[in-house]
């Protein structure tokens, strides 16, 4: 409160002093019902929030299964179609030609690509991939893809990659190591 | 203050994360001050009480929207309850009392002014008073709730209002003006008598 000198100023002083009286003759806090409502309010709001976080990670390793359950759809096909393409070279020129080659060349890289990706998840620390509370060394590399992604922070963080909160909302590219079932084992960020 | 700050942010943090506690805790910190200014400054309890419930609710929505940088977090809440209660005057701006300054009871000003003061009784002292108060433009009433109700310096209600110290200063002179003169005009007791 201002101090004013009433002598010197008298109707200033007795503003003052009438204004010191509204101020604490009004209400001094919100009726208690008031917080009892909010704190309600409060509880539901993170029900709410829990539930739709759940209901993303929920959503998020359904979409990773579904991208391990396409690309095991699609591998049969990479796989049988130069072995059925080159059947005959075979029986003819059983020891090398190019298509042979070829398909030698198609299989090892498929191979590689899925021994890389058991690599990745068994040597995650010491490669950019981070291992994840779901990653079961006894996983042989034949269960495994490298799946990449373009998600957000906070979508990368719920699936457990070390993410920083300031990206939250940025798209990240991340590699994922899914097993035949859509299970996360490994992640890696791209960029 | 610095301490309350860092204290603040951490309530907040935990806030976000759902810790009812650090809410409950915030919310009897700001809540008297944030109920008492949506109440000077709609003098409607009903206003203040429902100013005081969103802005606690768009606090545990949008915690995150509070930034630090900009200032205390008392002036992000007051900021969002001057924001509501002017919405909410404007909204209920049929039942505002006009500005009384017509000469409809110039002929009971008294020459003495505010000597009229001592002549009223505590109850009609504050019901003029409140009435004079709500009478003001917003600018001189914020200062006065401010300033004179709430009892802040011109540097904490300037941050508040953001504006400079010297802007409040002068919108609490100003207002304190206007009051003086509205409160000249209750008619005393002998005039009552006289009516």
């Amino acid at each position: 409160m201002r101090e004013i000198d009433p002598i010197r100023n008298p109707s200033e002083a007795l503003l003052s002093a009438a204004l010191h009286r509204l101020a604490t003759g009004s209400a001094q806090n919100a009726p208690a019902d008031v917080g009892a409502r909010l704190a309600q309010e409060f509880r539901r709001h993170h029900v709410r929030r829990r539930r739709a976080r759940t209901a993303l990670v929920v959503s998020l390793v359904a979409s990773l299964a579904l991208a391990a359950a396409l690309l095991l759809s699609l591998k049969p096909v990479r796989q049988n179609a130069p072995t059925v393409a080159h059947e005959p070279t075979q029986v003819v020129a059983p020891s090398t030609g190019p298509a042979t080659q070829s398909a030698t060349a198609q299989t090892q890289a498929s191979q590689t690509s899925r021994k890389a990706a058991h690599a990745a998840a068994s040597r995650a620390n010491e490669n950019d991939f981070v291992a994840l509370d779901t990653y079961d060394p006894a996983t042989t590399p034949g269960e495994l893809q490298i799946v990449r992604l373009e998600l957000t922070g906070a979508d990368l963080r719920l699936v457990g990659a070390p993410v920083a909160e300031d990206l939250s909302d940025r798209r990240l590219l991340a590699d994922i190591v899914v097993g035949n079932d859509g299970t996360p084992y490994a992640v890696r960020l791209v960029r | 203050m610095a301490e309350r700050l860092s204290d603040d942010q951490e309530l907040l943090r935990q806030l976000a994360k759902g810790n009812e506690s650090a809410f409950r805790t915030l919310y009897e910190r700001y809540q008297g001050r944030i109920y008492r200014f949506a109440l000077h400054m709609s003098g409607n309890a009903a206003t203040a009480e429902e100013t005081t419930q969103e802005v606690f609710l768009a606090l545990m929505g949008k915690a995150k929207g509070y930034d630090a940088a900009k200032g205390s977090l008392a002036g992000y809440l007051f900021g969002i309850a001057r924001n509501i209660t002017r919405r909410a005057m404007l909204d209920s701006a049929a039942d505002l009392p006009l500005e009384d300054d017509g000469g409809e009871r110039d002929e009971f000003a008294v020459a003495g002014g505010m000597d009229v003061l001592e002549e009223l009784s505590n109850g009609e002292l504050l019901a003029a008073l409140r009435q004079a108060v709500l009478s003001l433009p917003g600018p001189y009433r914020e200062a006065v709730v401010l300033c004179d109700l709430e009892e802040m310096s011109y540097q904490e209600a300037a941050g508040l209002l953001e504006c400079p110290p010297g802007t409040v200063a002068s919108r609490l002179n100003r207002a304190r003006a206007m009051l003086k003169k509205k409160l000249s005009k209750q008619p005393s007791r002998v005039e009552k008598c006289v009516r």
